[in-house]
């Protein structure tokens, strides 16, 4: 059997051995090997199944210096495996050509070497899916980090024109890519790093200006301590960095205009340069936009870094409505989806997609107008769709696109129904991907409100059951998401939909949640008991019965030590929920002494939201009607004379309006009963006098209000497709958060 | 463009046009100041941009410009552009490799161009089995890949249908203008891997210059570049403009005889 070329080309390059002056043949082969795999993924391919990646690594790990023209092409070779794709960076990682290439940036390697192993390892680490371990190690990071300062420096009087302009520019890129978690950020900014790059940014040619915006984008990403010292640095004319890079957004050079509208995204985000938030509605905002009919990277690209601008901002996000982003958006992802079906393949641009969906989710996060406006767009069909696409992004976007369309309870009731999204969102809970699965749950918090029309329905395919199993065996995001979806489920629910529920969830679980290790986890719980117990005596029975009135006291007491703001809250909301029931529920509460020494010493509590909750107790414990008139009386001179008439009469001056309002209600409580006391004395009662008052407050909340509502807020982030993943599970209207309308019993709207 | 124009040159058609004298035309180009540094930047650029190496490297002496950028990097251009318009394709393809190993793996179209233009070359000395060949294992991956480079490579492909000299709805891609988009195409990316402009500023300031004298014209008469190899100024012959009032139409004449006159 003759040998192909490529066979032979392969062979030769183990010929030589140690000590040989360099063999011309292994370089000639190494050549032909290179000209044949540049742009050809099929010959990469084929290359790496006759096992060129370990003959390589030998050539490139050998320890003499000699054959640096051998190492170099070596080196290239390698690169161009991993411009092919994934699984071929894969397998340079696997077989462990990252250490011999980092060790050939060493400061007195040939210039042309540094070059090459420079591109190469950029390349490599184009993949997310490669460690990053070992370039923290060791000495490689201080290595890197001087090389990027190989204009300026004179260490490399020799080296070529092309390595000192593509150098600093290659390593500026391999730490952008190597600059994901908080660590990677922190030990990238001491090695020195920062001043660097805005001298870089400053003078380099225009390719490592980009690259230099990239890395500090990178730095700056959802860390505002590094955001701020960098805005605070100062380039070498005393220039600030921000309206530097705001020139930058001006650029000729679309990829460069992106660059710098990325990061100066990444800082405005970080809040370090509100002097400048004008100009990035009026500037950055509009080139965004106008990217989205460019082609290749920045079209690709633009919507994301327009998502992570708007996120959470309603004045962006409609000024992004008003300059037509909808329309584009919407016209990007119908014409890639008719693209798909032309030629029947899928996955040509996923990122694309992703990332269009993203900004779609983004846009339609807060306002009713605009996510109208995504509707009337007609994406709805090609979100359903997608949540079915192969690729993992793909679907966890479509899926944050149905979060946000689905904090409208019109849409729960009506456009969402009709796109057919219960089927695909069911599907999704038995996908693998935890960044799916986060979006997912996150999705069906609202789906199973009251307001949804599609409550029932999904109910009926086993969503209880479902979360039951994932709060076992899921990551603390979606366990989470599966507690709050619960919880909303049992807002306003019926008595047989709530009983039915803890059939399934079983009160022996919910006692695990009270003590999860995750704070957020205890605190939806305490607020599903406050939901289970809201509105109907019976209702309260059965927490009661379901927890035992003494273990569920008891946690009640427990949480009450703790000096953690959202969980008090919840507690003391149970507790209030427990006061609006018959007198044996108020008795329940009057006997814990401890409980009601808690309550007293939380009124003067630092967050206003905790002062209000304690009052609520207070309020519903001395809350009078024909019903519970019996025991009033005598719980009124007990809290008297455990001091809360005294302290409620301080709190008059209270700086909080709500505090303030609930303060005089329960005044007017204790009021009340002095002087029907005094009027049942002469023989007049008069039960009709607190009409005036705030009703008592049956306090039940499928979620509080806008930020510190965000089921995710305080998880760190992992991955890049978790970073969408914030924002409230359900926004669907204002006046839900009971804690400051007092009103008895809202209906939902 | 010409709609708009018309409706200026109508809206203006009542006013008088204004008349620079060539002393006051002088008088206010004296006023601004050139830096001649800048001029001679300006002039590097579009010979190294452009490729001139010999005169980027006289100019550089007569001038004591210093090129931004080493002189060498614009022959290795040429080589390679030289190379392409030969029709030598698998060279320039391992001199761009040698140059920057990166281009050619990140940039799929500039390399099935390259590839489609080796198909051409073998089919146009004949080497028929080799093209059918080569368009099999290199070019079709290639469509495979990217669906866009398809119609391209079957209208390539029908090359193989027609007489290499007869005419041929595809002709076009026989003729020396296609090594020579391709050849710019290529120069382009490797002036852009270089962070180097890939276009000269001189050819649009002149033609800025060209549409500064368009708008101009509409307004006043004064002494204007015709010619832009020689660059001398032209006054307009007294009274072809709309004197006294001229109409729309009278506007829209003076325009011709401006043209006619030229």
């Amino acid at each position: 059997m003759t040998l192909t070329p490529h066979e032979v080309a392969v062979s030769q390059l183990s010929t030589g051995s140690a000590g040989q002056p360099v063999p011309q043949e292994r370089i000639k082969s190494l050549r032909f090997i290179k000209n044949n795999i540049i742009g050809n993924k099929t010959k990469k391919d084929l290359y790496i199944q006759l096992g060129i990646v370990s003959r390589l690594q030998d050539i490139i790990s050998a320890k003499e210096d000699k054959d640096s023209v051998l190492k170099i092409q070596a080196v290239i070779v390698l690169g161009s495996f991993a411009f092919g794709n994934e699984s071929n960076i894969l397998a340079l990682a696997n077989s462990g050509v990252i250490e011999p290439l980092l060790n050939c940036l060493n400061p007195t390697a040939d210039a042309k070497l540094i070059e090459a192993a420079s591109r190469t390892l950029n390349a490599i680490y184009a993949s997310p899916n490669v460690s990053r371990q070992q370039l923290f190690m060791g000495n490689h990071l201080h290595v890197l980090v001087q090389l990027l300062d190989m204009y300026s420096s004179n260490n490399y009087p020799q080296a070529p024109d092309f390595v000192i302009i593509h150098t600093p520019e290659l390593v500026a890129s391999i730490l952008s890519r190597c600059c994901e978690t908080p660590d990677q950020q922190m030990k990238i900014a001491l090695s020195g790093a920062i001043p660097i790059l805005m001298r870089l940014l400053a003078t380099g040619t225009t390719k490592s200006q980009e690259a230099a915006l990239g890395a500090l984008a990178a730095l700056v990403k959802d860390n505002p301590e590094l955001a701020r010292r960098i805005a605070q640095t100062r380039l070498e004319k005393g220039e600030k960095p921000a309206p530097f890079i705001l020139k930058m957004v001006r650029d000729k050079s679309p990829s460069m205009r992106l660059a710098a509208a990325t990061c100066l995204a990444y800082l405005s985000r970080a809040g370090v340069i509100p002097e400048h938030s004008g100009e990035i509605m009026s500037t950055v905002l509009p080139i965004l936009v106008k990217m989205l009919q460019l082609t290749g990277k920045v079209q690709e690209r633009a919507p994301k870094v327009l998502a992570y601008l708007i996120w959470e901002s309603e004045v962006m996000q409609k000024a992004v409505c008003d300059l037509e982003a909808i329309p584009k958006l919407a016209s990007i992802i119908s014409q890639m989806d008719e693209e798909d079906s032309v030629y029947g393949i899928v996955g040509q641009k996923d990122t694309l997609k992703l990332n269009s969906f993203l900004a779609l989710a983004a846009i339609s996060q807060n306002r009713d107008e605009l996510r109208k406006q995504v509707i009337d767009a007609k994406v709805l069909p090609h979100v359903v769709t997608a949540m079915s696409h192969p690729s993992v992004g793909v679907r966890a976007a479509a899926c944050q696109c149905i979060r946000s369309l689905s904090r409208s309870p019109k849409n729960l009731r009506t456009s969402l129904v009709d796109a057919g999204i219960e089927g695909p969102l069911f599907q999704l809970l038995s996908d693998k991907d935890p960044g799916v699965l986060s979006s997912v749950t996150a999705t069906l918090c609202n789906i199973v409100l009251d307001v949804s029309a599609m409550r029932k329905s999904i109910m009926d395919r086993g969503v209880v059951a479902k979360f039951v199993q994932m709060i076992g065996v899921s990551d603390n995001i979606v366990r989470l998401n599966c507690v709050w979806a619960i919880k909303n489920l049992l807002c306003g629910a019926d008595s047989d939909v709530k009983e039915m529920v803890m059939r399934q969830f079983g009160y022996h679980n919910l006692v695990q949640l009270l003590n999860d290790r995750e704070f957020a986890i205890q605190e939806q719980a305490l607020n599903l008991i406050r939901n289970l117990a809201c509105k109907k005596e019976h209702d309260i029975d059965q927490v009661f019965s379901g927890l035992g009135q003494g273990q569920l006291l008891g946690i009640i007491e427990e949480k009450l030590t703790w000096d953690h703001p959202l969980l008090l809250e919840q507690a003391l909301y149970v507790l209030v929920n427990i006061a609006t029931g018959s007198e044996y529920h108020k008795q329940s509460i009057m006997k814990r002494h401890a409980i009601l020494r808690s309550i007293l010493g939380l009124m003067s509590h630092g967050a206003p939201t905790v002062r209000v909750a304690a009052i609520w107790v207070v309020i519903n414990l001395t809350w009078q009607d024909e019903k519970t008139s019996a025991g009033v009386h005598e719980r009124v001179v007990y809290l008297r004379n455990m001091g809360m008439e005294d302290r409620l009469k301080i709190m008059i001056a209270d700086q909080n309006l709500d505090v303030r309002d609930r303060v005089k209600t329960a005044l007017h409580q204790f009021a009340c009963d002095q002087q029907s006391h005094a009027h049942t004395a002469l023989g007049l009662s008069d039960s009709t006098s607190i009409a005036g008052a705030h009703g008592r407050l049956p306090a039940q909340s499928p979620h509080r209000q806008a930020r510190s509502n965000d089921p995710q807020e305080g998880v760190a982030m992992v991955t890049d497709s978790n970073l969408f993943s914030s924002g409230d599970a359900v926004a669907t209207d204002a006046a839900q958060a009971i804690t400051g309308s007092g009103a008895a019993n809202h209906e939902r709207r | 463009m010409s709609n708009s124009q018309a409706t200026n040159q109508a809206a203006n058609a009542g006013a008088v046009k204004k008349t620079i004298t060539r002393e006051e035309w002088n008088a206010r180009l004296s006023e601004v100041q050139v830096d001649r540094e800048d001029l001679n930047k300006l002039i590097m650029n579009y010979l190294i941009i452009e490729g001139y190496k010999d005169a980027a490297e006289k100019f550089s002496q007569e001038s004591g410009a210093t090129p931004p950028v080493n002189l060498e990097s614009i022959q290795d251009r040429m080589i390679v552009r030289t190379a392409i318009q030969r029709g030598n394709i698998e060279e320039a393809i391992e001199r761009v490799n040698d140059l920057n190993p990166e281009i050619l793996d990140t940039n799929p179209k500039l390399f099935f161009h390259l590839q489609q233009q080796r198909l051409i070359e073998y089919i146009r000395e004949g080497r028929i089995m080799e093209a059918l060949e080569f368009a099999q294992e290199e070019l079709a991956p290639r469509g495979e890949e990217n669906p866009e480079f398809l119609s391209e490579l079957e209208r390539t492909m029908s090359l193989l249908a027609f007489e290499l000299n007869g005419p041929s709805p595809v002709s076009d891609l026989l003729t020396p203008a296609q090594r020579q988009k391709l050849a710019s195409e290529l120069n382009s990316a490797l002036l852009i891997s270089q962070s180097q402009e890939k276009d000269p500023k001189l050819p649009s300031l002149l033609k800025m210059c060209w549409w500064a004298q368009q708008q101009l014209d509409e307004r006043c008469i004064y002494p204007k570049i015709k010619d832009f190899t020689r660059a001398e100024l032209v006054m307009e012959p007294m009274g072809t403009g709309p004197i006294g009032g001229g109409t729309g139409a009278g506007s829209a004449s003076s325009t011709g005889a401006v043209a006619g006159g030229a």
